[in-house]
């Protein structure tokens, strides 16, 4: 593999950012809050023409970036799209993108796309796979991206690890950052009865460079990851736990569905950010 | 590679076949169902049937949110929950095969067409396939490349004898259409929430229209049939020279600059 290149120039990403969708474009550009960064779905951003990469450029000009994509379908076994990819790369490239962030899973085979995180077995053969595949990626890009655990409401017979033993692995093994996103991990302990606290102590902090939080939606036997409520209360638990050991990882609030207004996604980042300082200061506190 | 199941003493599908039968059943209702389920384990309140129709659902969702944002008249007329039975239909007949989004949803007009005879409760709702082609090149023009800017001084230089040879090109977000049907009035009535049920006439002969992009903004405009020849014409990469001939009774002239000025011809080149 050949060596990752560190970014020059890069603004920091650091405390608690937004995931901004179109519904507050116009806003953000309009009123310019204060808000360390913003993360965005780069599949709604890669239009080659009209109002779409203005807006792109104004606000990667008054906020640091970061790339959130759904489509690399790092866990698949097509080939890798190199033309999607290659637009990745161009965007990154031209608008100082800090980083980019794709899920543990595949959205498409057999060229037929399904535009859904779908899972995979937790399997050897499946997490060589993915490791190679996201090798391929980051030699692509010439850096680390980061790789995020998905919800899932399926289980396969044929799973030979824990989901956080594969996250760890691939971690590891293909030299990738991660995002863990605490609300996933929620679901699928609901959903799947996987241990959250445990998994929160199995995964290796230090690889650990983005937090996302967001709301699941009940439904009639399982939990939807719908990203159309506030924050739940035990996500808040578990990322408290989380940020015990990494308390300066910036967190990002998702919000995709049912879009409430900016603010109240401000008020979720507050809350977040005041978890974050309360850890801070008991840090500040035992080294002085 | 294979792996040996402990209980039914299966062979368990590789990866690939896992993916492949997994994307079957997602996007063609067919495909090796009892095979996959087999692969999954049950869960307390999720059998392995649940837990592979949770993510058809999605694709549902996902699904009909796109569509129902490319094509908000069509969906107003016939109701959400028609449409979205149209949109699984048409989901399992063209499944995307782009990760872009934005691009998924060209054939519905196309689909409608075809199915009209087939569907006896859309029998008065013939003009919705001519509804959909408008919306989707709407909605298709406001992501459309950019076009350089006409470079004037470049056509000043022109010589009467090269002009023999030119070929204006039309923008990249540009395009005609005709209808037998008063499209552009439904579209007006129809595409916002609060869409309005009107009866419209049917105009005596076909309604000539373009859909483009001026400032960012997507705009639709009223052609002559005249007006519509010519710019299919330039479409077609007809030289001025074939132009001037193609029709007497339009001003070429001021056709041409009207053209310019509004964006639809965004350039020209020389036929070789």
């Amino acid at each position: 593999m050949s060596v990752l290149l560190e970014k020059t120039g890069q603004r920091s990403i650091s405390g608690t950012g937004i995931g901004l969708r179109s519904a507050h474009v116009n806003e953000i550009l309009r009123t310019q809050p204060k808000i360390p960064w913003l993360e965005l779905l780069a599949d709604n951003h890669m239009a080659v023409g009209g109002l779409i990469p203005l807006q792109l450029e104004a606000i990667c000009e008054r906020y640091p970036v970061t790339f959130h994509s759904v489509g690399l379908s790092l866990g698949s076994v097509d080939p890798l799209d190199l033309e999607y990819l290659g637009k990745l790369k161009y965007l990154m490239r031209k608008y100082n993108i800090a980083w980019l962030s794709e899920h543990l899973c595949f959205t498409s085979v057999d060229g037929f796309h399904s535009h859904d995180l779908l899972p995979i077995p937790y399997s050897e053969e499946s997490l060589r796979h993915m490791v190679e595949r996201i090798f391929q990626v980051q030699d692509f890009l010439g850096e680390r991206i980061l790789v995020e655990n998905v919800s899932s409401y399926m289980k396969f017979a044929e799973t030979e690890m824990d989901e956080v033993d594969f996250v760890r692995e691939v971690a590891l093994q293909a030299d990738c950052d991660l995002l863990i996103d605490v609300n996933n991990i929620y679901v699928n302990h609901l959903n799947l009865g996987i241990d959250p606290v445990v998994y929160i102590q199995k995964l290796p902090y230090e690889r650990i460079k983005e937090i996302h939080l967001a709301g699941y939606q009940q439904k009639e036997g399982f939990v939807l990851d719908a990203h159309n409520h506030p924050v739940s209360d035990p996500v808040w638990d578990l990322y408290h736990q989380l940020i015990q050991q990494v308390p300066d990882v910036p967190t990002l609030i998702e919000w995709d569905n049912d879009i409430p207004p900016l603010s109240r996604l401000l008020e979720e980042a507050e809350k977040a950010n005041a978890v974050r300082e309360t850890r801070q200061d008991e840090l500040c506190h035992v080294t002085s | 590679m294979l792996f040996v199941k402990h209980d039914k003493m299966n062979y368990a599908m590789s990866l690939a076949d896992t993916q492949k039968n997994f994307m079957q059943c997602l996007i063609a209702d067919r495909g090796n169902v009892d095979g996959f389920l087999s692969e999954l384990s049950g869960m307390k309140t999720l059998t392995p049937d649940r837990q592979l129709s949770i993510y058809k659902s999605n694709l549902d969702g996902a699904h009909e949110k796109v569509l129902a944002q490319v094509y908000p008249a069509c969906r107003n007329i016939v109701g959400e929950k028609y449409f979205n039975q149209l949109c699984r239909q048409y989901r399992y007949r063209f499944p995307s095969v782009q990760p872009d989004l934005n691009n998924y949803g060209k054939a519905f007009s196309g689909y409608l067409k075809t199915n009209l005879a087939h569907h006896k409760e859309l029998e008065d709702f013939n003009y919705l396939p001519d509804l959909a082609l408008l919306e989707w090149y709407w909605h298709a023009t406001y992501f459309s490349e950019d076009d350089r800017p006409f470079d004037f001084n470049k056509l000043a230089q022109v010589s009467v004898e090269q002009q023999q040879a030119l070929v204006f090109k039309l923008s990249h977000a540009f395009s005609v259409q005709k209808s037998a049907f008063p499209v552009i009035e439904i579209w007006h009535a129809n595409n916002t929430a609060t869409s309005s049920n009107q009866m419209f006439e049917m105009p005596e002969s076909d309604v000539y229209y373009c859909v483009f992009r001026k400032d960012y903004q997507v705009d639709m405009e009223v052609l002559s049939q005249h007006q519509f020849d010519l710019l299919v014409s330039i479409g077609q990469q007809h030289t001025l020279n074939q132009l001037s001939d193609d029709d007497a009774n339009i001003d070429l002239q001021q056709q041409l600059q009207y053209y310019i000025k509004q964006g639809w011809i965004s350039g020209f080149y020389f036929m070789d």
